[in-house]
């Protein structure tokens, strides 16, 4: 294998080696940085798909918080303060359109869940919307008013009024709806948290490939440095530390020295300029 | 020790290992470039560039001492198992560190247990590299090197020795370069015909190939979340048998029965043995299954009881059912059938039938020095007596394993599990079959254990598969001579 490097690469010498070696990392470095790039284009495109969607999770939230209050606000003139006929038609059509829009608010946020993991998440959204508009339905058929006066004309010393019907009937399940636009707003059950669950798995894989190369790349250099060791270093101290002797005190020269590459050429080199100097 | 012809030799393997990560990154790209292709590029670079890094600076070393040997065959083990989990650690989804060092610790030693929930959710290109890591762990990531990497040279003798069990090299009567040479021919011809087998009983080219590989490798790694039930096939589940069942014989054995040699399967004792305990196991579990009213008729009964037997008796651990059901006695049996596994020589693990079957061949050639005891008798196993140091390993092997299953039930209960699980989790583990009972039972898997008790599962597959002392003898490796 070495030797198909070798004629592949020429990697005979110290330098080829060594630039091959530093190559590699450089190499790894760009791959995992170009690969965590990626990532983290993906990981944008997510962050800008979640904005998108908690926004338009907002608007429909905003769209039911509007008209219920509007809704509310009209059931308080007609049912409560007992407005009189054409102030009824007035407030009759404001209550009218809220219904409509509670209603197509509903209907959107159902089928925006639809296609993600939970898609019953919004089942109680609906169910108190469609609660409060029959309700609200009901009054502005006069089914209320007329219970109402059946009542008193029956027992004529009952205290049930429109007013007590707001109270103990509407108030009720307006307090419901809110809490229930508050949830989707906020809660688990908006399309959110699918999305953030994808967001901090795309984030991690973006994360990844760096630590990793990192880990690998203190391998490689902790290799890198225990081979210029082995290979390098210590076969140059040794010829310096054998010429020394040499010059110093005619020490004959070692000349089974394990050595490598231009080293060896240069160890033999020493070895024929002494020859020649004897 | 020489570190540096050490860490060349395990680079030498890293370069094998990076290149079928690269070829499961071609699968990747075969399927529109899908999630894993990046995770396994990446991975496949800086494992090949770990491994050509010693090769680049040591030169490839005439001869290795045995020490160095031992260093080489365990380290690369080990080695082999931290890069195969970089794939799985990039791609994330359900590998945190943990999962993903469990994962590739059960793909190279076999085992084929799981952490995952959702196995299907993985890219092709990640289950490609799954049953790529079973493959290349079933006959032994030191054996395969040598058959690839032909720069080995004089060094292949001393690897070979020491990757190679002791009771397996009876049966081959060859020199070592032509051992090498026949464990590769019979995995990788035997692969390929159950590929061919598979695709034409109605898999797709994908399935039929890593079902293949991780039959022939006896892990058991499915590309389906319910296993082979998901296919529900008595055709292709008999191809499954048939190709567990031979990747568990002595891949000599296979050789010379191919080659109408003598030593072959029909006259071989310890197959006689192994394919006799499938039999009896089998129809014993299937009238149980019958008798109570688990399967409705015999046949059904039988159908999965052979399919599981012969799946934990190979140590494979692919499922058809949910075994957690079954009675008692079909229970203690498969429990029998995960101590005792393969045939040595294979890919299976466990205590092995040849070792099974010395153990008892000693004990009643005991009881016959009780009773005669002048009398000298010899130990034959295939007509061949065996040396008295063969059975000293064999029994000193047995007493370590069921030291090994005790400190591992001992370690599973201490962290909660209930004692079914812990005793049958480290068997499974130990042997590298992969599903146990209990939580960890066919169509369960490891993810509920605590991270203590996945490391701990992971510390025994490698036990195992480097059948026990292989591994144990690293960490006295300073006092050697």
């Amino acid at each position: 294998m070495l030797k198909i490097f070798g004629k592949l690469f020429g990697i005979n010498s110290i330098k080829r080696r060594i630039s091959i070696a530093f190559l590699s990392i450089m190499l790894l470095l760009c791959f995992s940085g170009a690969i965590s790039l990626l990532e983290l284009e993906r990981v944008s495109h997510d962050t800008e798909q979640i904005l998108l969607a908690s926004k338009q999770n907002v608007d429909i939230a905003g769209e039911m918080i509007t008209a219920l209050k509007e809704q509310d606000d009209a059931m308080i003139h007609m049912a409560v303060m007992g407005r009189t006929f054409s102030d009824i038609n007035t407030y009759g059509v404001k209550c009218e359109e809220s219904i409509s829009r509670l209603y197509e608010a509903s209907q959107l946020a159902h089928r925006r869940m639809l296609n993600t993991d939970t898609p019953t998440a919004t089942d109680s959204l609906v169910l108190f919307t469609n609660r409060i508009n029959g309700l609200a339905n009901d009054f502005l058929s006069g089914n209320v008013l007329r219970s109402v006066a059946e009542i008193l004309a029956i027992d004529s010393t009952s205290t049930y009024s429109s007013r007590k019907w707001y109270i103990e009937s509407y108030k009720p399940e307006y307090m419901h709806l809110s809490e229930e636009i508050t949830k989707y707003m906020t809660g688990s059950q908006s399309t959110l948290g699918p999305d953030v669950n994808r967001l901090s798995h795309t984030a991690r894989r973006a994360v990844t490939p760096v630590f990793i190369s990192l880990v690998v790349m203190f391998v490689a250099m902790l290799m890198l440095y225990y081979f210029l060791h082995v290979y390098f270093i210590r076969p140059v101290q040794r010829i310096n530390r054998n010429l020394g002797d040499y010059l110093s005190f005619r020490i004959p020269f070692e000349k089974d020295a394990s050595c490598r590459d231009e080293l060896a050429t240069l160890r033999e080199r020493i070895i024929m300029l002494i020859d020649k100097l004897r | 020790m020489r570190v540096h012809v050490v860490i060349r030799y395990i680079g030498s393997i890293l370069v094998f290992i990076a290149a079928f990560m690269l070829a499961s990154a071609g699968v990747s790209m075969l399927n529109d470039y899908d999630s894993a292709f990046y995770p396994l590029l990446l991975s496949s670079f800086m494992t090949a560039l770990l491994g050509i890094f010693p090769m680049i600076f040591v030169e490839r070393a005439d001869e290795i001492k045995s020490k160095e040997g031992y260093v080489i065959v365990v380290g690369s083990w080990l080695v082999a198992c931290i890069v195969g989990m970089f794939p799985y650690l990039i791609w994330g989804g359900e590998f945190t560190l943990i999962n993903a060092w469990f994962e590739s610790v059960s793909g190279f030693t076999t085992t084929g247990a799981s952490i995952l929930n959702d196995i299907e959710f993985l890219p092709h290109g990640l289950l490609f590299w799954r049953a790529s890591s079973a493959w290349i762990g079933g006959i032994g990531v030191v054996m395969f090197a040598l058959v690839v990497l032909p720069s080995m040279g004089r060094s292949r003798q001393m690897l070979y020795n020491v990757e190679l069990s002791t009771i397996a090299k009876d049966n081959f009567h060859y020199r070592s370069k032509v051992i090498i040479r026949i464990l590769s021919s019979v995995y990788i011809g035997l692969t390929i015909i159950t590929t061919l087998l598979l695709k034409y009983s109605g898999m797709r080219w994908f399935d039929a190939v890593t079902h293949a590989m991780s039959a022939c490798s006896t892990c058991g790694f499915s590309t389906k979340n319910a296993s082979m039930a998901f296919f529900d096939s008595p055709i292709i589940e008999i191809i499954m048998m048939g190709a567990m069942t031979l990747a568990s014989i002595h891949f000599g054995i296979l050789y010379a029965t191919i080659t109408r040699r003598r030593n072959n399967i029909f006259r071989s004792e310890v197959v006689r043995t192994f394919i006799g305990m499938l039999t009896v196991i089998s129809l014993i579990i299937a009238v149980s299954l019958y008798s109570s009213g688990t399967y409705d008729s015999l046949s059904e009964s039988l159908r999965h009881a052979a399919f599981q037997v012969v799946s934990v008796t190979t140590t494979s651990g692919f499922a058809t059912a949910d075994t957690n059901t079954w009675s008692s006695l079909a229970i203690v049996l498969l429990v029998f059938c995960s101590v005792v596994c393969g045939c040595a020589g294979s890919t299976s693990g466990g205590m092995k039938v040849d070792r099974v079957l010395m153990a008892f061949k000693v004990i009643h050639n005991r009881m016959k020095v009780q009773q005669h005891p002048n009398a000298i008798i010899r130990t034959k196993v295939d007509g061949m007596v065996q040396d008295d140091s063969i059975l000293s390993l064999v029994m000193s092997f047995i007493v370590a394993y069921i030291a090994l299953v005790l400190i591992g039930t001992i370690l599973y209960t201490t962290f909660g599990t209930d004692l079914m699980t812990g005793f049958t989790a480290s068997i499974s583990c130990i042997s590298n079959v992969g599903p146990g009972f209990g939580e960890v039972g066919s169509m369960n898997n490891f993810s509920t254990l605590p991270a203590v008790l996945k490391f701990g599962s992971t510390v025994l597959m490698l036990v195992g598969r480097l059948e026990i002392f292989g591994f144990i003898q690293l960490f006295f490796i300073s006092s050697w001579k």
